[in-house]
């Protein structure tokens, strides 16, 4: 079958159709305020005859016959405006006014068929490539989203060059699964998974990091049930679409991206230069201490190659890309090197029958560094006492540094870890429609991702003398089959009928490899060992698959009102059997007030009200096969043996569901100079899926439940400004996010979701709250002091307490003996936060002339980071705090307790961060051989306004998971990346 | 044209074969080891690789760091609080967790093997092996929890609310375990079938021995002489380590690698406890090394360990000979059989024939027999010698040495620094009938 769809790829790459007819010509210059506009679609009404207008905002066009015939100018941003030909004007010009909340623009995310957003009942984001930084230096489609959507808590896990994204949409909606959203790519459901084929400690790449982001045209989300309700099964964290770039009817349209860009760490972490040391009566005494991260650091360079052919005719259009990214990381030695290709042809068969056809190959190659308990540059950092001179001695020989790994620069300079990914997405996709208001879509996706990693430890390695070697695969095939229609008919003159009505069924299969050896050889550069000496290794293979169906009717009234009801049936085969057939409602309705004739006011140009309830559910929570009580083979003494894996088994789990109901409203304000987006949601999730930790005495670790209730309630605001107009063009684009997640159910009171039994779930608490020991406080607040006059841990007793939803946990009680010291058992109690309370960003973009200057500030607020950076600073040696008492800032022995205190290492991890600052040059050279070229130099994540220890506030230990948030060990800081570019358009 | 739309019609139709059901080819579910013979042999093969490969490291290494029989070397945070213990040795300890949860899944995977063997048919022989061997896993792992925890439940609870036993009926449940053992291979002699899977074991003797162990801790001294003298001091009983995918447990974490954790001088022993130089158990268990403790840990000199772990594909006693005679030294002295207590420590001091080389070769007892501390400082010495690191230290010291109560401060220097561990947290988290913690 494979085979069939390539052949007909490849033909379709040699049949391209030419069938302009020679006629009326009709050309002319589109333009908006501030000057020409590239990019516009001009097209004959009612035909797909139409193009795009160049550069400079000219057009030109065939059209035949102009009798009766209307003209359509549209362009992203701008209100849509048609034009009667006749036989005089063979020029027209345009000037389209802008439209800063497109109301016009078609959605495809989560309506049968195609709508306008001004249908909608819920908010969308809708982002276009023009919203996107060209300059902003990032590798994946998530950095580009930073600070461009309401409602949305992006952030990075680590500063590695492939370094993951996480996206929130409107909060946590799970616990056990990743409560990143569904990403759809030109129609096809991809794998966004983070899986590490070798551990190496944190150190996951999110798989949309194959994607090229300069092959996005448009993204839609969709942010919570009430919108994704379609979407049913998948979709309880949202939706995220992403368009790529079609070709365009008219003449080949290239473009060319060139840039280079530097990789700085930004700040240090703070460690131990006082050049003393404790010598055996405590005293301090002379020592050479060094700083490891003048080696562990450096700056990287990257640089980045594009290019973009695109154009079409009438019936046949293409799209072709391809792209070349390298780029080092700030840590020595890593680096993420990419090459992409892409193509999209869309083929018109027959007036009734619309083909499509895509292909997108990646190949993708990262140097790694390991950060893991046995060696990690990082992790040796903080553990390690930096009296030890790290470099190797005349004959290369490494010291040992007195840890149970390397030291850093051992790790560097000696330890190759390596992952390279292979990815291929597909699709073919039909449209039909055989008559009017009738419309058929049929997409199959298929999306194939081969990851490879490699570890290799040479002989002779401090900690590992006999080296190691490693070699893991991960296989992926997906494929989705997606059929949809809807048929569109007038009930009457004023009311309006859609229909939709799909079926889609996606599998996947996944296969993990790999073998260990724990003995190298000593030659050089012979990193394979013999298979058959093996220590161990991975076979797995799991199979998967998910379907459902839709209902959807949509009522439009006079174009103003619109109200929308949709059913969706869906099942998972990692759910059991009576639990698996989920049906998932929404409704929802949108006003366009100032479209009724009564409307008059002279602010608010356009107001659209609009209200949306849906449920929408998380069938992919389960991993295959988890609903069982396995057992895991355990051989022993040549006998093969099975012993029950620490899962226990639970047949009756249901899937996650989500209720939200959301309301809001899109304004235009000041002639449609300002637009505002705001919306107030509520979201439930009932029958959270936990992995709950089990009391031992079960004979297993875990076992997931259906036992947590979760809400979500906030509001998110989009406002986008253009203030200035003409030859100065100011525009502004801010949103600003509040989320308020409560847990407000989990079996037991309290749970425990990793991190070391330091991220919780507790009722009432937000998800992934902080949780251990505290510092022993007076009456008046301030910490209760040992005989020593240090702080110490808080004690006492713990009384069960029964919470709002009848759960009992234990809350910690003080008791002081007769000396006012704590006294009792060692207590522990949630201690921080890692939910910020807002999230915003405000971009500004000044133009003057060609001459164009942009800059984006992020803001995180109200949010804890627990750094077990710190933490460890507190106990070895290398720390700033021994720094402090070598040097008598603090009495010496007054670190250590804080060790064992959690709170004293929970941080604050608001920030202010200069995402993004740059200025570009608009160079127009107008030849035949050259419209354009553009300038950019930029500067990413220079500056950061907080009050945080360590590296970066922005920073997940733990990845994506979704329960450990805010964690900081040993993670790779996020760097500061200066980038020069050059874009052309031929 | 009409080709293409051909084939792309087609594979709407091909692509479109919906499956919902996929079996796991990786692992087998409970049903399908529990009910069949092949499955529970299958069970019982899994648990002692976990058992032998798992669960024995925290089995010595966790007692053994609160006993001094190991020194600390590096800054991990699992080991430090150990050697410190006292009252501020938290719930959350790694070691004590690992203990906890690896004693319980193995003594759970054998409840579920002694539940649903009944049911399977099969030859006599080989369900009466399958039987008696569960029923020894049981009472040895449920031995092992009561040795380092003051109460344990007896039987697993999958519903998380397992009832919690005395110490008293948790050692009269090992007994009746092992007598019911007992029994069943008496009535069916074990198969050949399934014998060739618990090679490197002879059953009847390991249930006498353990009869004999756990008698002793019980009080039941004559019961633990008879058991004890039932034993035939010439069968060889071992957990087997391939050095590969199992390895030895106590190698993988006290000699491989740059461990954290090493035996200490002499056994970790002071006093009128110093082994005597010529010792032939001291080479046998030690080879020399100069490396000494951080000094917040104690100073203690540590030694690199030889005996039954210096290899990783070296064999682990499952009991030692020498264990017997000093079972019965310790009852005849508990009863105030002095007389017959020196025999059987002289018999143990004076050993030069051991299964397992593990030979004294020393003169016979020079010291006061008729002063019964004496005899029990001479039978605590020996135990701790002989028995070095197979988890027993701290029961012997807590037996033995009954009067001494470790402190609630952090305690690197006396031969014990907790009577039991507290139950760890993730028990308390989840089970309401969790016990309080012991104060010490």
């Amino acid at each position: 079958m494979k085979n069939n769809v390539f052949r007909s790829l490849l033909i379709l790459c040699f049949v391209m159709l030419y069938s302009f007819s020679e006629a009326q010509s009709i050309s002319g210059t589109v333009s908006d305020e501030s000057g020409p506009l590239p990019g516009a679609t001009v097209i004959v009404k009612g035909t797909t005859n139409g193009t795009t207008t160049d550069f400079d905002g000219k057009y030109s066009i065939n059209v035949g016959n102009l009798e009766n015939k209307l003209l359509v100018f549209s362009s992203l941003g701008y209100k849509t405006v048609s034009v009667k030909l006749n036989t005089d004007n063979q020029l027209v010009d345009m000037v389209l006014q802008e439209d800063l909340l497109s109301l016009d623009e078609v959605i495809i995310t989560g309506t049968s068929g195609i709508a306008t957003k001004k249908q909608l009942g819920s908010a969308i984001t809708s982002i276009t490539a023009d919203d996107l930084s060209d300059s902003k230096a990032i590798v994946s489609v998530g950095e580009a989203l930073q600070g461009q959507v309401a409602g949305a808590y992006i952030s990075r896990n680590s500063g590695n060059p492939s370094g993951g994204m996480s996206i929130r949409l409107r909060g946590a909606s799970t616990l056990s699964g990743s409560s990143d959203p569904l990403y759809i790519i030109d129609g096809v459901v991809v794998n966004n998974r983070s899986n590490q084929a070798i551990d190496l400690g944190g150190y996951t790449q999110n798989r949309l990091v194959d994607i090229n982001p300069n092959d996005i045209e448009r993204i839609e989300i969709l942010k919570g049930a009430a919108a994704a309700a379609i979407y049913g099964s998948r979709a309880s964290n949202g939706v995220v679409q992403i368009f790529t770039k079609k070709g365009k009817i008219g003449a080949p349209k290239i473009t060319y991206t060139a840039s280079v860009n530097v990789n700085k760490i930004r700040k240090n972490l703070p460690y131990n230069d006082a050049q003393l040391e404790w010598d055996a009566n405590g005293v301090a005494v002379p020592a050479t201490r060094y700083n490891y991260q003048d080696y562990i650091f450096t700056s990287g360079t990257g640089y980045e190659n594009s290019l973009s052919i695109n154009g079409g005719t009438e019936k046949t259009k293409y799209a072709f890309s391809g792209s070349l990214y390298k780029n080092e990381g700030i840590v020595r030695n890593t680096d993420f090197g990419r090459k992409t290709l892409r193509l999209r042809i869309d083929q018109e068969l027959y007036s009734w029958l619309d083909l499509s056809v895509g292909s997108f190959i990646s190949s993708n190659k990262s140097n790694d560094m390991p950060n893991g308990k046995n060696y990690g540059p990082i992790t040796a950092l903080i553990f390690a006492d930096n009296t030890n001179d790290q470099d190797p001695d005349e004959f290369g020989n490494y010291p040992n540094i007195g840890l149970w790994m390397p030291s850093p620069r051992e790790t560097i300079d000696r330890i190759d870890a390596s992952q390279k990914n292979f990815r291929s997405i597909s699709d073919i996709q039909l449209k039909l429609s055989p008559f009017e208001g009738f419309k058929v879509n049929y997409t199959f996706g298929f999306d194939h991702s081969n990851t490879e990693g490699l570890l290799f430890v040479p002989r002779g390695v401090n900690t590992r003398p006999n080296g190691r070697s490693e070699k893991a695969t991960i296989n992926s095939n997906m494929y989705n089959s997606d059929f949809n229609m809807s048929y569109q008919f007038d009930i009457n003159d004023k009311i309006k009928s859609t229909t939709g009505f799909g079926y889609s069924y996606q599998y996947e299969k996944n296969e993990a490899f790999g073998v260990k050896n724990d003995q190298v050889g000593p030659i050089d550069g012979v990193i394979v060992t013999d298979p058959s000496n093996a220590i161990g290794g991975a076979d797995f293979r799991s199979e998967a698959s998910y379907w459902g169906g839709f209902l959807q009717q949509t009522f439009a009234y006079n174009d103003r009102i619109f109200l929308t009801i949709a059913g969706r049936i869906d099942g998972a085969s990692t759910f059991g059997e009576n639990e698996r057939q989920q049906f998932y409602p929404k409704i929802s309705a949108s006003y366009n007030i100032s479209d009724e004739d009564f409307w008059n006011n002279s602010l608010i140009n356009t107001l659209k009200l609009r209200a949306a309830w849906g449920q929408a559910g998380n069938l992919t929570a389960l991993s295959p096969y988890q609903i069982f009580t396995n057992y895991n083979q355990q051989n022993y003494n040549g006998n093969i043996g099975y012993f029950p894996s620490l899962l226990q088994g639970n047949e009756n789990l249901k899937p996650e569901r989500q209720t939200e109901l959301e309301f809001g409203f899109d304004m235009a304000m000041f002639n449609n100079k300002l637009s505002l987006e705001f919306s107030y949601y509520n979201q439930e999730v009932e029958d959270l899926l936990i992995g709950r930790s089990l009391s031992p005495s079960t004979g297993f670790g875990n076992r997931f439940d259906n036992i947590g209730t979760m809400t979500n309630k906030g509001f998110e605001l989009l406002l986008k400004a253009k203030p200035i107009n003409g030859d100065f063009n100011w525009n502004v684009i801010a949103t600003l996010s509040h989320n308020k997640n409560t847990v407000t159910h989990v079996e037991g009171g309290r749970l425990s979701l990793g991190m070391f039994g330091t991220s919780v779930a507790q009722t009432n608490e937000p998800i992934g709250s902080f949780y251990g020991t505290f510092f022993a406080r007076d009456a008046n607040g301030a910490n209760l002091l040992d005989s020593n006059g240090f702080v110490q841990r808080a004690r006492g007793h713990y009384e069960e307490t029964v919470l709002s939803d009848g759960e009992t946990v234990l809350v910690a009680v003080e008791d002081y003996d007769a000396n006012g010291q704590p006294s009792g058992t060692l207590l522990k109690k949630i201690i921080g936060d890692p939910n910020p309370d807002f999230v915003a960003s405000i971009t500004n973009e000044f133009e003057y002339k060609n001459l164009g200057f942009r800059f984006q500030l992020d803001f995180i607020q109200g949010n804890d980071v627990m750094s077990w950076d710190k933490r460890m600073g507190y106990l070895f040696k290398g720390g700033q705090q021994t720094a402090q008492e070598l040097n008598g800032d603090v009495p010496k022995g007054s670190s250590r307790p804080n060790f064992f205190i959690f709170e004293s290492f929970i941080e604050d991890g608001s920030y202010i961060k200069l995402r993004e600052v740059a200025l570009f040059y608009n160079l127009k050279i107008d030849k035949p051989y050259l419209d354009n070229v553009k300038f950019t130099l930029s500067g990413t994540n220079l500056i950061s306004f907080d009050n945080y220890y360590g590296f970066d506030p922005e920073v997940n230990t733990e990845g994506q998971s979704n329960g450990v948030r805010g964690q900081d060990m040993a993670n790779v800081p996020i760097p500061q990346v200066y980038k020069f570019g050059v874009i052309l358009n031929f | 044209m009409k080709k293409i739309f051909n084939i792309l019609l087609l594979s709407v139709f091909i692509f479109t074969s919906c499956e919902t059901d996929f079996d796991n080819v990786n692992q087998p579910a409970e049903n399908q080891v529990l009910t069949t013979k092949s499955g529970l042999i299958t069970a019982v093969v899994g648990m002692t690789s976990h058992f032998t490969t798992s669960t024995l490291s925290p089995i010595v290494e966790v007692p053994g760091l609160s006993t001094r029989e190991l020194g600390n070397l590096l800054t991990f945070v699992t080991p430090q609080e150990l050697v410190a213990g006292g009252a501020g040795l938290p719930n959350d300890n790694a070691g004590i967790t690992r203990l906890w949860n690896r004693l319980l899944r193995d003594k759970g995977a054998a409840e579920l093997i002694i539940e649903n063997v009944d049911a399977v048919e099969m030859d006599p022989g080989t369900k009466s092996g399958i039987k008696a061997y569960a029923k020894f896993f049981k009472a040895m792992t449920l031995g092992y929890l009561i040795q380092n925890f003051e109460q344990v439940p007896i039987n697993n609870n999958s519903d998380g609310t397992a009832d919690f036993n005395s110490r008293n009926e948790v050692l009269t449940e090992c007994i009746n375990l092992l007598e019911s053992a007992k029994s069943d291979i008496s009535a069916n002699a074990i198969s050949d079938e399934f014998l060739g899977n618990i090679s490197g074991l002879d059953l009847p003797n390991m249930i006498n021995a353990y009869l004999a162990r756990y008698n002793l801790f019980a009080g039941n001294y004559a019961a633990a002489i008879s058991a004890a003298d039932a034993v035939d001091l010439t069968s060889e009983s071992v957990w087997m380590y391939d050095g590969a995918t199992n390895k030895n447990a106590i190698f993988s974490f006290a000699v491989e690698n740059a461990p954290d954790t090493k035996p200490q001088d002499n056994f970790g022993l002071t006093g009128v406890l110093t082994p005597e130089v010529n010792d032939g158990r001291i080479s046998f268990y030690l080879s020399p090394s100069d490396e000494v403790e951080v000094p917040d840990f104690g100073a203690h000199g540590v030694e690199n360990l030889l005996g039954f772990f210096d290899e990783g594909n070296k064999s682990i006693p499952v009991y030692l000979p020498g264990e017997m005679l000093l079972i019965k030294a310790e009852s005849y002295a508990m009863t105030n059989d002095l007389p017959n207590a020196v025999i059987n420590i002289n018999l143990v001091r004076q050993k030069n024939n051991d299964v397992f080389g593990v030979n004294a070769n020393l003169g016979a007892w020079a010291g006061n027999t008729n002063n019964s501390e004496d005899v029990m400082n001479e039978i605590f010495k020996n135990r701790s010698i002989e028995l070095f690191m197979s988890g027993l230290r701290l029961e012997d010291s807590r037996r033995i040495n009954s009067s001494f109560t470790p402190s609630a401060n952090a305690d690197f220097l006396s031969e014990r620094n907790r009577n039991f561990y507290p139950y760890p947290f993730e028990e308390r988290l989840n089970n309401p009938n969790t016990p309080t913690d012991p104060s010490i």
